[in-house]
């Protein structure tokens, strides 16, 4: 119980006082109205609130089919469209806007090249939904496939039999019964989009006219120093309505229309068969991946190779110097050592709060994973800060030293994806055997031994997948970074920004190649050790 | 006319044949049951007859109507059948009512609602009407799925397992019902089931299935009395099958002679004889072999004596004092004898 309240404690210090802080700092409620009907303010809530609806239907339209083409019918290649099709959610946002502005800008994308200038527009709401959406599109996949694949071959047997063409037992059996899945899942991409502040960043701000949102409002209003701060403040009070919002929505409508597959045994799911059109259908399918997911990675190799479009003679590593710099490189080093510490902390800190299996902290543990990276960075930068000295925990010496150091961005990426090591630990441990510690204790090890020998390596796998996933996201990340990096310094994320908005999209595409190619490395190595578990 | 008419069907999955030309009639009015062990084809013969899978070659008929030969093939739902699945396959995202208007609702038919009571009626469900699937049992969701089936009145109704997936008393139960619904609707039934009460009880005419063939199709009594082979006689009526020769008249096992019954057809060499666990007497003239267990069965007791590594059974009333590692003198009332 000791260990449960030092947790709830810390997490309450770094979490939810900010976020009350955060609050309080947004002036009188009074006022907000006004500043959230200002026509600014109204600007980026419809751009946030359009590009997340789009992105989610985005993210439908495509993912939709995928997953039914993956697990219900026989596409040629199931397995390795559902792997290609699961793999954005590994790359940052920021990393598939890139590739889409190397391919689709209006005047010298390489897409743009083939079917001439001004039919593709990457900018602007369009853009900004579609590659939101397409970056998302796993949330999607992966909770309508796992609906297919719970549904009975003989619940649409049945409808056949009853009178039903294939057609009709589609949109009559089958669709209803995977529309909470699906539609969870595009809560998901909206509630993900609303936070995203790459995509629009570099989408939305050059694009003609400019298209804010919320958070790249926030991010304008927070340059502008301390008269900016509380408009900030009090825009981040909004984009938080909007995420808690659209979650509550979810869960009320996840509970409202829960569809309850049976259980008992029948004959499982039969792979339907596309016949004639196999050929066609898997020709589609795999073109239609292709496009969204390897074209834009190939893009940024492609830029990193060779700056210019239709010389392919001067394919060259040349710019690959930019690597070696001293700023690129430091900024590498910071991101992989706060993102291996955030990772095992995520991890550790994690099973600590899964051990205490109380439901209260571990609620409370998930919650910060729903704030938008945005928010919970501006709660940091406001309560921790030295810059803004009102802050009423000023006296605390240890806490004044956080502000303008890596501490506090540490801090905010372990909050942020705590919820990664809660859950995964407290999955492993409720099927984790614990008879296994129990013999260890009979066998004569102590508490601590027991839990070592015996119980621990059940968990690994799943822990590991956490710690794993953790990095990855961390490696990259902009959002949270863009407010708390300290003055001067870099991580990889807001290097990669500055280039690409400002300075050097060529060198920005040879970093994102490299980072590139860690992220896929690290996914094959995450999925060897998949198989390995599986094969034990 | 035969309402169902199978005619030398085929069917693998991958290089294992499942049903090998199998033919098949079944008269209107009539309930046929195919029963076998699990893996003997008798589900995929149902389902070929609902047009769920396509045989590989043979030609099926449904009251004459051309159904699947290979190139012509009818849609299942345009077959005009009905069908009730092992796994209830209930939808759950609609109402009782729902599920068993949903067949009507296709036809465009009137009166849905006092049809759909009406079929609810027969089930004993009329109460129920507009609950949702999860708040019911695993029997009232067999009984909505009966409905279903049964509401547009299909020329024939296809059972594949109905009971299988509920306990004893209330498949017991269902059992009834389908039986009386039958004598009240007259529908033609195919009923699958591995359950060789079920299928003694309820069917007119039992297809005895093993590994893809039909080994016996007659009625209940007689698969039950005259087994036509040794595989229905251990199947069906839980005999004794037991694999030995006859010399001089004689039936010679694991070692121990026993003396045939008198009116035995006898030939002489190898033979399978099936004796049922009711005719093997206890005391007499046979050999002494020794008693392992003894169950009490309620109306009967059940004796295993040791015949070399087999197991000899033997129903019938108690007997005083006789206990488990005693021998006694073991013959045969009556027996069926197979050349191999």
């Amino acid at each position: 119980m000791k260990r449960a309240l030092v947790i709830a404690a810390a997490l309450i210090a770094t979490v939810f006082l900010p976020l009350l802080v955060l609050l309080l700092n947004s002036g009188s409620p009074a006022t907000w109205p006004a500043l959230w009907l200002a026509p600014q303010a109204l600007n980026a809530l419809s751009g946030t609130l359009l590009s997340s609806f789009g992105a989610s239907l985005v993210a439908l339209v495509f993912g939709l089919p995928f997953a039914w083409l993956v697990t219900r019918s026989d596409v040629a290649g199931a397995r390795g469209l559902k792997t290609l099709v699961t793999l954005p959610s590994a790359i940052p946002p920021y990393l598939w806007t890139m590739g889409w502005i190397a391919l689709a800008n209006p005047r010298s994308g390489w897409l743009t090249l083939v079917i001439g200038q001004n039919r593709l527009d990457v900018y602007g709401l369009g853009g900004i939904a579609f590659v939101l959406g397409t970056s998302a599109l796993p949330l999607v996949v992966l909770a309508t496939s796992a609906a297919f694949e719970r549904i009975d071959s003989s619940l649409e047997e049945a409808a056949r039999l009853s009178g039903a063409s294939a057609l009709r037992t589609f949109t009559t059996i089958t669709l209803p019964l995977i529309t909470p899945a699906a539609l969870s899942g595009a809560a998901l991409v909206f509630v993900f989009a609303s936070a995203s502040f790459g995509v629009p960043y570099l989408l939305g701000v050059s694009a003609n006219p400019p298209t804010p949102t919320l958070t790249t409002r926030i991010y304008g209003e927070v340059l502008m120093g301390e008269a900016g701060l509380s408009r900030a403040a009090v825009l981040s009070v909004e984009l938080l309505v909007v995420a808690v919002g659209v979650l509550l929505l979810n869960g009320w409508l996840a509970k409202a229309g829960r569809v309850r597959l049976p259980r008992g045994k029948g004959l499982g799911q039969k792979v339907l068969s596309l016949g004639r059109l196999r050929g066609l259908v898997s020709t589609a399918a795999w073109a239609t991946a292709i496009t969204i997911i390897v074209l834009p990675l190939g893009a940024i190799f492609l830029t990193g190779l060779q700056p210019t479009w239709g010389q392919w003679g001067s394919l060259t590593f040349k710019h690959w110097g930019v690597v070696m710099q001293a700023r690129t490189l430091q900024a590498i080093g910071v991101s992989l050592a706060l993102a291996l510490v955030a990772a095992l902390l995520v991890g550790s800190i994690g099973l600590m709060i899964a051990m205490t299996k109380r439901r209260w902290l571990e609620t409370l543990a998930d919650a910060p994973s729903a704030i938008p990276g945005t928010v919970l960075a501006l709660a940091l930068l406001v309560t921790f800060s030295r810059d803004v000295r009102f802050v009423a925990v000023e006296r605390v010496a240890f806490v004044l030293a956080l502000g303008n150091t890596f501490w506090l961005l540490l801090l905010s990426y372990v909050v942020k994806h705590l919820a990664l090591g809660v859950r995964s630990s407290s999955d492993a441990l409720s099927q984790a055997d614990p008879t296994l510690g129990e013999a260890a204790r009979l066998s004569g090890a102590g508490r601590f031994r027991a839990f070592v020998d015996g119980i621990f390596p059940q968990l690994r796998g799943a822990l590991s997948a956490a710690v794993l996933l953790t990095f990855l996201t961390c490696v990259s990340e902009l959002t949270m970074s863009v407010l708390l990096i300290p003055t001067g310094s870099d991580v990889l994320g807001t290097l990669l920004f500055e280039l690409q908005s400002y300075a050097d999209p060529g060198s920005a595409a040879v970093i994102a190649s490299a980072l590139l190619l860690v992220v896929l490395a690290a996914l094959l190595v995450e999925s060897a050790m998949v198989r390995r578990a599986e094969a034990r | 006319m035969a309402a169902v008419e199978l005619h030398e069907i085929e069917k693998s999955f991958g290089s294992t044949a499942v049903v090998k030309r199998l033919s098949l009639e079944v008269k209107e009015h009539e309930l046929l049951a195919l029963l076998g062990p699990s893996g003997c084809g008798k589900t995929t013969t149902l389902r070929m007859i609902a047009g769920l899978e396509r045989p590989d070659r043979g030609v099926i008929r449904l009251a004459g109507r051309l159904v699947d030969d290979g190139k012509e093939f009818v849609q299942p739902e345009q077959r005009g059948l009905g069908m009730v699945f092992q796994s209830y396959a209930v939808w759950p995202h609609k109402s009782v009512f729902e599920n068993v208007a949903y067949p009507l609702q296709l036809r465009r038919e009137q009166n849905v609602e006092a049809k759909v009571m009406e079929a609810l009626g027969w089930v004993r469900l009329s109460a129920l009407a507009q609950r949702r699937p999860h708040e019911l049992s695993g029997g009232q969701l067999q009984r909505v799925a009966l409905a279903r089936a049964l509401v547009g009145r299909p020329k024939v109704l296809l059972l594949d397992e109905p009971l299988s997936n509920l306990d004893v008393a209330l498949r017991e139960e269902l059992r009834g019902e389908i039986a009386s619904l039958r004598a009240t609707l007259g529908t033609t039934m195919v009923l699958v089931t591995h359950d060789q009460g079920e299928a003694l009880a309820l069917a007119d005419r039992v297809a005895v299935m093993n590994k893809g063939v039909i080994e016996q199709l007659a009625e209940p009594d007689v698969v039950y009395r005259e087994p036509g082979t040794p595989f229905v006689a251990g199947f069906v009526g839980g005999a004794n099958v037991l694999e030995g020769v006859v010399q001089d008249g004689r039936f010679i096992v694991e070692g121990q002679s026993f003396e045939l019954p008198p009116r035995t057809a006898v030939t002489p060499g190898p033979v399978t004889v099936v004796v049922r666990t009711e005719d093997v007497a206890v005391g007499g003239t046979g050999p002494a072999l020794t008693l392992q267990a003894k169950l009490f069965l309620g109306s009967t007791t059940e004796y295993r004596f040791a015949l070399g590594q087999q197991v000899l059974r033997s129903t019938g009333p108690a007997i005083d004092g006789l206990k488990p590692a005693q021998a006694a003198a073991v013959s045969f009332r009556a027996v069926r004898l197979f050349a191999r």
